[in-house]
């Protein structure tokens, strides 16, 4: 039994070729690929809070810068004659209606004129003496307030102003006449959506006040975002108070908050400056996912081109493997065609390199064994005519030879002494051999020239077994063995070239009887079998080695060890040329027929001869033209 | 005419002894504070320099302009004289001159432009709210005070502009110099109420016995 092995994977040239061109390819653009989605994310972050930084202070100094022009603004209002020639006038008149009807005309013109939606004016105690703008608001008291208190000591101050919930980013600056200072103006812009939308363009992030932990104003619509912000922001300013009566007010905050599976970076903050009546505080709020989204989108060209490129790679890979292997895939379908014969099988190889080259010598090679497969083919045709010829010729004179060896014995041509007659006698059995011989050759050369068997007829197989048994009798008899028949009754072959049949089975027969040990057995049977008729021929012989099985049928094979018989007499057979059993092959496959051999060493052989039946169209043209041959064919020789 | 303040009350004086009625005077002496002196503070260089031309500034340094105060009597004093002629307050080199200048009830002002510069002159004083509008060199505008009380003036291009116009119901007032001491004269005999003003600390007043013959001297004043 054959050891187990595992299957051995085979990778094609082209695959290796290209796998090999292509993995660094792949491997460098894979390597790349992870760099570059390393910093990406690496930088992600760094970037958009740095960014979010940038904006908190571009938000801090924009809101500054308007304090600044508060602050301007006032300090030129305050300088105007007509503005603060009221606050000049003696304590007597300032109780009178005529006082603040002046004043408030004077405050309303000043206000339009500076848009500022607070307009308040303080005496140089700083009691309010007016209040712009907002007639209808309750206000608060702002004369307290340390933005008040600076503008009394001669400072302009800005700050923030909170009146229930509006916001208001105020300058209060001191109204000074003649170095006296009269009073002070407090001028404030509320913070309103315009501010917010201004900022927003400027620091790209969505503006949230807060005022009191309630927003106040925001540029973000009414959304889940929106009422989780304001969550948020109460939460910061309890957290906040709480941390405050500890340790001071944290200033800016980052936070990362996610919502509905988008993150936002939220950065908050207090307005900075002194604060009226409550506390401002600021969110900026970005998408930190829109933020990255153009980063992503990055690393998704980024994959799309490494793979497109890997793509190509792979693609080139191939096709220069292809180029490489198409040559020598050439070649090895030309070294296939050529073991079944075909010598002209086209290379087309044209190149002018080492390909080139080893097609052209591929191709001269080839040509040379044509010309020798072809030389020894007609040589072994020369050989089979010369055998065919040369053994039939050789039959005549030794006809000769026998039929006057057959008269002398018979004392036609004389007295013959007893020592003479076995002389005759042994001449007769030569001239039997060598007839023998010869027809043995004649019909190995005929099987080999497609010329034999050539009268197929209705045939009985019964009769052919018996006939064969008459002949072998003598042997078995000789030998000790025993002979059996076992024939289906009635059993007709339609096509069987009789005597050939009979020759086949008498050859396996003979041979049974030779390598069957004296005493044996040799069994001969046939029957039908489906579509056939199975012929067998058993013995309980020395049996053949497997690995023999299929030679015997070959020409010229005797198998080793002959002289192994028991009884030593292996000679009454031994002048053949061991062509039996391949005369036999022969035969049976020129009926369309096959034979198997079973054996085991020891115990004996089974040799089936298995003889299908033709379809009735076929018989029908067969026998037409087993007619036309049979009378073409004049030279088949039959024992 | 031309009628400086100063001129007027010495005028006014004669007049009054010439008539020979029982009249006395009023003198008082009142504390001129460095506030006060401020008013005419010529230390602050002026920011429009460059606008004034050479006669401007020489004049400006040529007035004799030294009034910081003024003290009239505020009851009405039966008055059988005829109305005062137009005072003159100019706009020189960017002030007003004379700075604090005195007027009877119903008496006119004419406010002349001598600067190269427009002018603005507005009042929000309750006894006379007016506002001249702007007007160039050579022009004036007249302005007629009729209510007796302080009346601040302004212009309205120029901050640092400040004049005052006490209108006096009577002719009996007496400008109020570095000195700090006035005194009225021919004021008929009698108990009258004085009032004082001053820039910084405005009205104050008190009352006087005045008697035929001779001068009575201001009691301190009330706030």
């Amino acid at each position: 039994m054959k050891p187990f092995r595992l299957p051995r994977f085979r990778f094609s040239l082209a695959a290796k070729i290209a796998t090999t061109t292509s993995i660094p390819i792949l491997a460098i653009l894979v390597a790349a690929l992870l760099a570059v989605n390393f910093r990406v994310a690496a930088q992600e972050n760094r970037t958009v809070t740095a960014d979010l930084a940038r904006a908190a202070l571009s938000f801090e100094k924009q809101m500054l810068h308007q304090g600044e022009e508060l602050k301007r603004i006032g300090i030129i209002v305050a300088r105007d004659p007509k503005f603060f020639a009221m606050l000049t006038l003696p304590r007597v008149d300032r109780g009178t209606e005529y006082f603040h009807a002046t004043l408030a005309g004077v405050v309303g013109d000043f206000q339009r004129d500076t848009e500022a939606q607070v307009f308040d004016v303080t005496d140089e105690h700083g009691v309010v003496l007016v209040r712009g703008g907002r007639p209808d608001e309750h206000g608060i008291d702002i004369s307290g307030s340390k933005l008040i208190r600076e503008a009394l000591a001669g400072r302009p101050a800005s700050g923030y102003m909170v009146e229930g919930r509006k916001a208001y980013r105020v300058a209060v600056v001191p109204i000074l006449v003649g170095g006296a200072l009269v009073g002070t103006l407090t001028l404030g812009k509320s913070v309103d959506s315009a501010l917010a939308q201004a900022l927003k363009e400027t620091t790209r992030s969505d503006v949230v006040f807060a005022v009191d932990g309630e927003i106040a104003l925001s540029t973000l619509p009414e959304s889940a975002l929106r009422s989780m912000l304001q969550t948020e922001i109460r939460e910061w300013r309890d957290a906040d108070s709480r941390r405050q009566a500890a340790a001071g007010r944290p200033g800016q905050m980052l936070e990362v908050l996610p919502v509905q599976g988008e993150r936002f970076l939220a950065l908050r903050g207090d307005v900075t400056g002194p604060e009226v009546g409550g506390h401002l505080g600021y969110v900026l709020l970005r998408s930190l996912d829109q933020e990255t989204v153009i980063l992503k989108r990055i690393g998704v060209d980024l994959s799309v081109a490494g793979a497109t490129a890997a793509l190509l790679a792979l693609l080139l890979g191939l096709g220069v493997a292809a180029g490489i292997t198409r040559p020598i895939r050439r070649l090895v379908e030309a070294a296939n065609e050529m073991r079944v014969g075909n010598y002209d099988f086209p290379l087309n190889v044209r190149s002018r390199d080492e390909m080139g080259r080893l097609a052209e010598d591929f191709e001269a090679m080839r040509d040379t064994q044509r010309h020798e497969i072809e030389r020894l083919g007609e040589i072994d045709r020369m050989k089979s005519d010369f055998i065919a010829v040369a053994s039939h010729e050789i039959i005549t004179p030794v006809t000769m030879i026998r039929a006057y060896a057959d008269m002398l014995g018979e004392g036609a041509l004389g007295e013959v002494t007893s020592p003479q007659r076995e002389g005759l006698s042994a001449i007769r059995r030569g001239t039997d051999t060598l007839t023998r011989l010869a027809r043995d050759l004649t019909n190995m050369s005929l099987i080999e020239r497609n010329q034999l068997p050539a009268h197929f007829a209705s045939c009985d197989i019964g009769e052919v077994l018996e006939e064969v048994a008459v002949q072998v009798a003598p042997f078995v008899t000789q030998r000790d063995q025993q002979l059996s028949i076992g024939v289906e009754p009635g059993l007709v072959h339609p096509r069987i070239d009789r005597d050939y049949l009979s020759k086949a089975i008498l050859n396996i027969a003979m041979n049974a009887v030779r390598f069957t040990p004296d005493g044996g057995s040799i069994g001969l049977g046939a029957q039908r079998v489906g579509n056939a008729v199975e012929v067998e021929v058993s013995d309980t012989g020395i049996g053949i080695a497997e690995e023999d099985q299929e030679r015997i049928f070959s020409k010229l094979v005797e198998l080793k060890d002959v002289n192994l018989h028991s009884s030593g007499t292996a000679e009454f057979n031994s002048s053949g040329l061991g062509l039996g059993l391949s005369i036999a092959r022969g035969i049976v496959e020129a009926h369309g027929g096959m034979i198997q051999v079973e054996s085991r060493v020891g115990e004996g052989s089974i040799f089936l001869i298995r003889l299908p039946f033709p379809s009735p169209e076929v018989y029908q043209e067969e026998t037409t033209a087993s007619d036309i041959r049979r009378k073409v064919n004049a030279t088949h020789i039959i024992d | 005419m031309r009628a400086a303040p100063a001129t007027a009350a010495v005028l006014l004086v004669a007049l009054l002894r010439a008539a020979g009625a029982s009249a006395g005077a009023i003198t008082g002496e009142v504390l001129v504070s460095p506030a006060d002196l401020a008013i005419r503070d010529t230390s602050k260089p002026n920011p429009y320099v460059g606008q004034l031309s050479a006669t401007a500034q020489t004049v400006v340094a040529a007035t004799v302009d030294t009034a910081y105060g003024a003290a009239w009597v505020a009851d009405p004093v039966p008055d059988p004289g005829p109305p005062p002629p137009p005072a003159r307050m100019d706009q020189l080199g960017q002030r007003f001159v004379p700075r604090i200048l005195v007027v009877q009830a119903g008496q006119t002002v004419e406010f002349h432009n001598s600067d190269n510069v427009f002018h603005n002159i507005f009042s929000y004083s309750p006894p006379k709210h007016f506002d001249l509008g702007r007007y160039p060199k050579g022009k004036s505008r007249s302005v007629t005070f009729v209510k007796p009380g302080a009346v601040q003036v302004y212009c309205d291009i120029h901050s640092d502009m400040r004049a005052d116009i006490i209108v006096a119901p009577t002719r009996h007032f007496a400008l109020i110099g570095r000195s700090g001491r006035f005194r009225i004269e021919n004021v008929p005999a009698g108990t009258h109420t004085v009032k004082v003003w001053l820039p910084s600390s405005g009205e104050r007043m008190a009352t006087v016995d005045v008697p035929a013959k001779g001068a009575a001297s201001l009691p301190p004043l009330e706030p």
